[in-house]
């Protein structure tokens, strides 16, 4: 137990310290860049909360990004790079479109139609970089990469041929149903009942990690592959299970964004959700807690910055430098390993 | 159908072949180096990109191609050592690192674009200069093969020339021993006093100076200007080329040369009555099914 605690104490002064440097650099970047540097620094950092709606958007953001996070963090926790969250969520998206755009029972009916099979299909692709992993190594890393091209090719193919809406301008599909949509929580904004699943799929996740054999297995392959074998389940049922999991969850998360934000699939290119979902997964440690605080944290720095960026001289881009001094910082041992010294050279116990 | 077989059977084929190949072609051999040493580098995406962002900057400034040139590689060296220096010394696994920098490359480099120049999409206000197209004396006078061999940019020889260079530095040079020491067996190196670090650290460095060419033919060879996430994949479709290839400098050239067949065609094909949204697709569908295959054979190999 002292252990445990040890360790989460030496996490919690990493993360305080990264953020407290990648701040610092943010501050330096505007001070050498902008005509308002104060002013830039404390709309990206206090806008968020001046107003309900701005803090409103803080989580509608929060939403697809914690699911793509989780969504990563399963993938990454096993040791497997894979990528494709992105291709996930266009052409799950496509699949909650053609769903939602034709009448379908009820209301919770129609939108529990939409996001479980958009989920479904997610699963279902993600397991395609999965087989090939799982049965013949095939880097799961670059066939991801390569399935988003491919699935942004033919959903786009797909919206433009078969789901256009021609009364508009511009590609976009027919208007989703009111029976499909989510109910907003909080009015005026994209804070849906969406954000209530959310929670309730992360507590799942939660469970499963820290409570079940499974999610023991998982963890202990991602440190050394050759462990499954002991665990008494087979690398091959692993890696399909763990890719399932994660196209599901990435599934989800497209569909309930899409179902919460939007009145009309309007994706033009890939959405970057799950690119971003692999620095939610990267900044959360690949945990799913972890992956709910970064995905909120990332949401508000966003939210953050995009209010700068109407009000200042600051292209929203700049938020760039501070995600990855964060990243790096946090997926680095250099903190963690220093502090370790520190107490080994105080006479302390080393972990590990 | 006839019409699109008889497009693909000119010269012009063979020159776009080379053409689009090239980028595809500085990436892969870079991949090798890393590989052969044991690291994987795989930012070669974002490394290209902001090479690419640097080579039309630095000749836009200086209105020389030469100094644009020279300053793609400086930073595609930097960018490299930079991811280097945070998995040999630092202790960030070498993936997630590319992952991270490849994220940040594609954002960044819209950010320098747009303070620089008030733009995000491209760099098309900038009066950046290209690198200049050489025609080679006799060869461009026999006829078909000079028509697709001659007449091409200037990287485009480097990057051929590289193949040869990049041979020899590693099956008859010293460093090449050592580089392919570390990555075999690092203990081993070790234990006959090859500094393990610094024999990787260089060989990221050197795919990183590839990657810097790579970059500086996006941007002032194959295209005038830099555009936003101009790269598209290619620094991937590398990687794959590498794997395919075990990492071998004539296998992996090889490999690289089918994917930008299969590139030359999706460009050939997007000007019929084909839509452009899967056409599109085809190089990356190739790499997919070649990655694919090879996997497949390979298990079956090691069986």
């Amino acid at each position: 137990m002292k252990r445990l605690t040890s360790q989460t104490k030496n996490e919690v002064i990493q993360i305080l310290s990264a953020v407290v440097i990648a701040l610092l650099v943010t501050l330096l970047v505007l001070f050498a860049t902008s005509e308002e540097p104060l002013y830039a620094f404390t709309r990206l950092i206090t806008a968020p909360m001046t107003k309900l709606r701005y803090f409103g958007n803080v989580l509608e953001l929060m939403v697809p990004l914690a699911f793509a996070g989780l969504s990563a963090s399963l993938l990454f926790r096993s040791g497997l790079f894979n990528m494709g969250g992105e291709g996930i969520f266009y052409m799950s998206g496509i699949v909650a479109t053609v769903l939602a755009t034709r009448p379908m029972g009820g209301s919770i009916v129609h939108s529990a139609i939409v996001i479980l099979a958009a989920s479904v299909v997610g699963g279902c692709i993600a397991c395609i970089s999965g087989f090939f992993k799982a049965k013949y190594n095939a880097s799961e890393l670059v066939t991801s990469l390569m399935l988003n091209t491919i699935l942004f090719g033919i959903g786009f193919y797909i919206l433009k041929t078969r789901l256009k809406d021609m009364a508009v301008t511009g590609v976009a599909s027919k208007e989703f149903l009111d029976t499909a949509k989510l109910t907003q929580i909080i009015p005026k904004t994209g804070v849906t009942t969406g954000f209530i699943i959310l929670i309730i799929v992360t507590a799942i996740i939660w469970f499963i990690s820290n409570k079940t054999k499974l999610g023991y297995t998982i963890k202990i392959t991602g440190i050394n592959k050759d462990f499954a074998k002991y665990s008494g389940m087979s690398f091959f049922a692993l890696t399909i299970i763990v890719h399932f999991m994660s196209g599901f969850i990435a599934g989800m998360g497209s569909s309930i964004h899409l179902l919460s934000m939007y009145d009309r699939f309007t994706w033009s290119s890939l959405p970057g959700y799950g690119f971003d979902g692999c620095l939610v997964a990267m900044l959360g440690k690949n945990r799913p807690l972890g992956a709910i605080v970064a995905a909120f944290g990332l949401s508000y720095l966003r939210t953050g910055s995009n209010i700068m960026a109407r009000s200042t001289d600051i292209p929203v881009e700049m938020v760039a430098i501070v995600e990855m001094i964060l990243v790096l910082l946090i997926t680095a041992d250099f903190i963690i390993n220093y502090l370790k010294r520190k107490k080994a050279m105080a006479g302390g116990i080393v972990n590990e | 159908m006839n019409n699109i077989l008889a497009l693909l059977l000119t010269p012009a084929f063979g020159y776009a072949v080379l053409r689009v190949t090239t980028p595809i072609l500085y990436a892969a051999l870079g991949n090798v180096i890393s590989s052969k040493a044991g690291v994987s580098n795989i930012a070669m995406e974002g490394t290209m990109l902001t090479s690419s962002l640097v080579g039309v900057l630095a000749s836009a400034y200086t209105g020389s191609a030469f100094i644009g040139l020279l300053a793609a590689l400086v930073v595609g060296i930097l960018f490299s050592a930079f991811m280097a220096y945070l998995n040999l010394y630092l202790g960030t696994n070498v993936i997630m690192a590319g992952i991270a920098l490849n994220l940040f490359a594609s954002k960044f480099t819209v950010y320098i674009l747009y303070m620089l120049t008030g733009q995000k999409g491209n760099s098309a206000s900038l009066a950046s200069k290209q690198i200049p197209s050489v025609d080679i004396p006799v060869i461009k006078n026999i006829p078909v093969l000079g028509e697709i061999i001659s007449g091409h940019n200037i990287l485009v020889y480097v990057a051929l020339l590289s193949i040869i260079v990049i041979y020899i530095m590693l099956n008859k040079t010293k460093l090449g021993t050592h580089i392919k020491a570390v990555g075999e067996s690092p203990h081993a190196a070790a234990s006959v006093g090859i500094n393990v670090k610094r024999v990787r650290f260089l060989s990221l460095c050197l795919s990183g100076l590839l990657a810097g060419f790579g970059g500086a033919y996006m941007s002032m060879g194959y295209l005038s200007m830099f555009t936003r996430d101009m790269i598209a994949g290619r620094g991937w479709i590398a990687i794959a080329a590498g794997a395919m290839g075990r990492s071998m400098v004539i296998p992996t050239t090889i490999t690289s040369f089918l994917f930008g067949i299969f590139s030359a065609i999706g460009n050939v094909l997007q000007l019929q009555n084909i839509p452009s949204e899967l056409v599109t697709t085809l190089p990356y569908v190739a790499v997919f099914i070649g990655i694919i295959v090879y996997s497949i054979r390979k298990t079956k190999e090691d069986k």
